[in-house]
């Protein structure tokens, strides 16, 4: 079947901090087919129209989480969203929002990355020496893996944070995608910093903050439920204040192998080497 | 976690209201279902005689406590979202602790009153 060659104005919102005073629309014409990314049509523009144009782009099939914009007034991933899914002929893009622009579509996302950091996310261990020089992995079951798995998938592009309507009036809130990698950690059953990691959470612009709006989870590209995610850190939370909470150890590594003598004795080889 | 314990407190404040506000007007509204006995409980006869009784007013103090804790608490959150100063959140704080102890003291004064006035 041949493909159906089209046009599309792309309507982009322009600002340069150093020559614009305010924010404006600049309009594209961009030839699309079947399959053409947004991500697709912004490099059209920036190789072939406006060579100005700021925006991130790395990995182009949804995994690095750079390209995460306001695609007709709602968060997207650029690269992992077809232009025919609008049904329209004119494609609205601008930068995410709840972040300081950069410039054009760049916004900078190091206050998201430094709210991630500040609820440690990682495993955190009390076997100090297994941490340092690993020998062996921690045994972990199906079930305890699944805990934690979806929230796992986070790439951290910061379409959640732009989704929420708690960040856009708080700037101090610590967001869904921090929030959602705290319970990730408290979650696993290797981790051993749960207690710390609540107590982060329990701050004024904690968990608490959120209203489960559940933007979050309808925006996140990769299918991750922050939103529920929060609300089973809260859950934690109250049990935890309560005076629950896990009372197992974390996972151990596995035990050593063993020698084994094998029962059947294998035959000797009939040819002789 | 001390934030989470005034939440928790929040949320029991909630049920709390809930249930004596229940009982509030179900007693005023209800009368006829429940056969109190009253005439007309929104009367301020009837008002002033059940402020005299020891249950009522315990029934009344615990409504205060729960709706007062329960409103301000809720307040808090929607000026916290509103402002990152820690400063003027702190102001906030103990405006809302020093209010809410006035608002109290002034509000169970009335059935205290005069329930040792009995």
């Amino acid at each position: 079947m041949a493909e159906h060659a089209s046009k599309v104005t792309f309507r982009v919102q322009r600002y340069d901090p150093e020559k614009d005073s305010q924010l404006h629309m600049q309009e594209f014409t961009v030839p699309t087919k079947r399959g053409t990314t947004i991500l697709d049509g912004l490099i059209y523009i920036k190789e072939n129209l406006d060579s100005t144009l700021a925006f991130r782009t790395s990995c182009r099939m949804g995994i690095c989480g750079s390209c995460g914009m306001l695609v007709n007034n709602y968060p997207h991933l650029a690269c992992h969203t077809q232009i025919e899914e609008f049904h329209s002929n004119v494609i609205t893009v601008k930068p995410l929002p709840n972040a300081p622009i950069i410039k054009d579509l760049a916004v900078d996302l190091m206050p998201m990355f430094d709210r991630h950091k500040s609820i440690k996310p990682f495993i955190i261990r009390n076997d100090e020496d297994e941490m340092a020089k690993p020998t062996r992995e921690y045994e972990q079951l199906p079930d305890e893996v699944e805990a934690f798995e979806q929230f796992s998938y986070c790439i951290k592009c910061g379409i959640c944070v732009s989704a929420c309507p708690t960040s856009a009036s708080d700037a101090k809130f610590l967001g869904p995608q921090a929030l959602g990698q705290c319970y990730r950690y408290c979650a696993d059953s290797r981790d051993a910093g749960a207690k710390e990691r609540l107590e982060i959470a329990d701050s004024n612009h904690g968990a608490w903050h959120c209203h489960l709006a559940g933007a979050c989870s309808e925006a996140c590209p990769k299918g991750v439920d922050p939103a529920f995610a929060i609300q089973l850190l809260k859950r934690k939370m109250a049990v935890q204040s309560l005076g629950g909470g896990r009372k197992e150890k974390p996972a151990e590594i596995y035990p050593p192998p063993t020698e084994t003598k094998p029962k059947i004795q294998v035959p000797p080889f009939t040819v002789k080497k | 976690m001390f934030r989470t314990r005034l939440r928790l407190l929040f949320l029991l404040s909630a049920v709390g209201t809930a249930v004596f506000l229940g009982i509030h007007m179900a007693v005023q509204h209800l009368n006829n279902v429940l056969a109190t006995g009253e005439l007309d409980p929104t009367s301020w006869a009837s008002t002033i005689g059940r402020a005299t009784q020891s249950g009522w007013v315990v029934i009344y103090i615990l409504l205060l406590v729960f709706a007062l804790y329960h409103a301000l608490y809720g307040l808090r959150g929607i000026i916290l979202e509103l402002t990152t100063s820690e400063k003027a959140l702190r102001a906030v704080n103990w405006l809302f602790i020093v209010g809410g102890v006035i608002v109290f003291i002034w509000a169970s004064y009335v059935p205290l009153a005069l329930m040792s006035s009995r």
